[in-house]
């Protein structure tokens, strides 16, 4: 029998982006509310992470990697509270961090937005379905997610609608980012510096960015922001409490309403934490396993999992160029093929982005063949000489791409997860479409060989859709105010929510997304 | 199994060369890279068992030309892939990360921080073609 603990007003589930700016949002717009929130995972001592030891590359094969089935696998112990996830279905691997700050500990933190169009692709496009709202909608929470994260880049992106001044200027392009831009400039073509959650100016508590590479490994120096160094410090101070190393288990439903969340903590107590509300925010995988294994029912739940599946160019160069140098996810992107033009023979877009290039052992990790002395020469040839061009295509919602529950009882106590996914034709032609254009942009800026990733399994980072926001039950899992349908005091606040989910990273508008729900209960809650 | 096949067999894996077109060092051959040679052997002991079973034995292995060298690896690489692969990341992590490999390739062995990199500032030429590039007229859709 669990121990009942005393009621609060709100229990959420989950640290990251989502919970992290949920709970500071509303612990300053309604400080009278009692919030909990259970974190699976710890907290990360920066002196501990892997960029500080001279075996740092292995670390991201092993306990650093950035799949929990890889971490699980691995001979030393991770810092991430993982679960198994069975991917053997599934064409793209999911990647996670399980701890205080989620996925945002160990993410590049590249900051884009959603193209306004990417709100209404049925109504523009025909396909895949409108969000409950636009972009306008969110922008006033991009913009203070912006603020609370801490953005460097450069407004004046003729790609969006202006945006306000970065809070810091971009990071420097370095000699492989500027032959990059001379590359989509030979070609006419769009390019800018990205948007990065990474300080380049220091603050009080946290340097500039001194280009150490491996951001995937943790944030040593708390340059990169991620949410444990970004939101929970406030959220802590307004009251909220965190509680680390403790894996939900079930949401208690009763008389058809959420009436609070029983989890096990470190000391594998079960325990009752009774609320008024309930707040998921697990990520498009671990979100729907927690809403499955309580036994909530709605059509749409766990369906319409989706990615954004990438694939890679990467162009080789006589000129020595400083790829491996710098933040991994960040150079500068271009939208030129973003909106749909039909003349390619497929709807919506794709993104183009250079990012930095691996280290040496997963350079030399990536080769074919593997070894000897072919494998040498071509490691020579290319290390320190190429530039990788991130294609990311965007996904359409599919109903049988899901997460469900395996019938088998996992390590943690809950029910094991698996995944299924099936790349589309239609995502197979976008990036086919984009790696072609990548090809192009490098040959133009001088590369004489080029080496093609169709797809990379290992990009399963944005794990979306699976409680999608909608007005209608039968499709949707939850309204706009990101309530879910079946169980009405149960909200959503993160990646799951997205209807459909454009080509560009997610965690800017998981954020904003994050922070309209929390507004919208602190009003309701007045 | 004697150390003279160990290293043999990780010299075929990991050759190395003579150096870089740009006047770098030259790579080592993976047995002068500083890997502990005995604890590898013990810990995939199978894998090089098999090896020298696969060549007539590991005193003709470690006898015989490369392409004979290769063949016999190539052999166990298909007969077990799984164990293989085990002893070929433990070997890749191993030689990649020591000094000597890295310094050859043009990259220092001291760990990212806390010395970080330098990258050199954006020049006015950059600047020049972002101001092109924003000069352009919206390319997001209003819906």
């Amino acid at each position: 029998m669990e121990h009942r603990l005393d009621p609060v007003d709100v229990v959420v589930v989950g640290s990251g982006m989502g919970g992290a700016a949920f709970c500071a949002r509303l612990a300053e717009q309604a400080p009278k509310l009692r919030i909990v929130c259970l974190e699976r995972g710890g907290w990360v001592d920066p002196a501990a992470m892997p960029p500080l030891r001279r075996d740092w590359q292995r670390a991201t094969l092993n306990d650093w990697a950035a799949s929990p089935n890889m971490r699980l696998k691995s001979a030393r112990h991770s810092p991430s509270a993982d679960y198994a996830i069975d991917d053997s279905e599934s064409s793209i691997k999911p990647l996670m961090w399980s701890g205080v700050g989620g996925s945002s500990v160990n993410w590049a933190a590249h900051f884009p937005r959603l193209h306004p169009s990417d709100f209404k692709t049925q109504t523009l496009d025909g396909a895949g379905d409108d969000w409950p709202f636009g972009y306008f909608d969110l922008e006033p929470y991009y913009d203070l997610n912006d603020a609370a994260m801490g953005v460097c880049g450069l407004a004046g992106d003729p790609a969006y609608p202006p945006k306000p001044e970065r809070a810091m200027p971009p990071l420097a392009l370095g000699r492989m980012g500027q032959l990059a831009a001379r590359g989509f400039d030979a070609l006419g073509w769009h390019w800018w510096p990205v948007d990065a959650a990474i300080n380049t100016t220091a603050s009080p508590s946290r340097a500039a960015c001194n280009y150490c590479g491996p951001c995937q490994q943790g944030c040593v120096t708390r340059a990169k922001a991620s949410t444990d160094v970004t939101y929970w410090p406030k959220a802590i101070a307004a009251g909220v409490e965190l509680r680390p190393y403790c894996v939900a288990q079930r949401i208690v439903i009763e008389g058809g309403r959420a009436t609070g969340v029983i989890y096990r903590d470190s000391d594998s107590r079960e325990l009752r934490q009774p609320a008024s509300i309930v707040v998921v925010a697990g990520n498009g995988i671990g979100t729907a396993r927690l809403l499955l294994a309580s036994g909530i029912e709605s059509p749409a739940l766990g369906r319409n999992l989706m990615f954004h599946p990438g694939g890679y160019v990467r162009g080789i160069f006589r000129d020595e160029l400083d790829g491996p140098a710098g933040p991994i996810g960040c150079a500068l992107y271009s939208h030129e093929f973003y909106e749909t033009d039909l003349s390619r023979g497929f709807k919506r877009g794709v993104h183009l982005q250079v990012t930095r290039e691996n280290p040496l052992l997963l350079q030399a990790a990536r080769l074919e063949p593997a070894w000897g002395r072919e494998a040498q020469r071509l490691l020579r040839e290319e290390f320190r000489h190429s530039m990788a061009v991130l294609v990311m295509a965007e996904d359409l919602p599919e109903a049988h791409n899901r997460v469900t529950l395996t019938g088998r009882a996992d390590a943690d106590g809950m029910p094991g997860v698996k995944i299924e996914y099936r790349l589309s034709e239609h995502s197979r032609r976008s990036l086919d479409f984009g790696l072609d254009r990548a090809e192009e942009m490098l040959r133009a800026a001088g590369a004489y060989r080029t080496v093609r990733l169709p797809l990379a399994p290992l990009t399963g980072w944005h794990l979306l859709g699976t409680a999608r926001m909608g007005d209608d039950p039968a499709t949707s899992v939850t309204d706009r105010r990101g309530r879910m349908h079946a169980v009405p005091n149960i909200l959503i606040a993160d990646g799951s929510l997205f209807t459909t989910v454009g080509a560009v990273n997610p965690g800017s508008t998981i954020g904003a997304l994050a922070l309209k729900i929390a507004d919208g209960l602190a009003r309701e809650a007045a | 199994m004697t150390p003279a096949f160990v290293a043999a067999v990780v010299d075929a894996l990991l050759p190395g060369d003579s150096g870089g077109p740009s006047g770098e060092p030259a790579l080592p051959r993976g047995s002068a890279a500083g890997i502990d040679i005995g604890v590898l052997a013990h810990v995939h002991r199978v894998v090089f068992d098999a090896i020298a079973k696969q060549s007539g034995g590991s005193a003709v292995f470690a006898a015989t030309v490369e392409p004979a060298r290769i063949a016999a690896i190539q052999a166990i690489e298909r007969t077990m892939p799984e164990k293989f692969r085990a002893l070929w990341s433990t070997l890749l992590a191993d030689y990649y990360e020591s000094a000597p490999v890295l310094t050859a390739m043009g990259w220092r062995s001291d760990p990212p921080q806390p010395q970080g990199h330098n990258m050199p500032v954006d020049d006015r030429a950059m600047a020049e073609r972002l101001n092109r590039v924003r000069r352009r007229s919206k390319l997001w859709r209003d819906p």
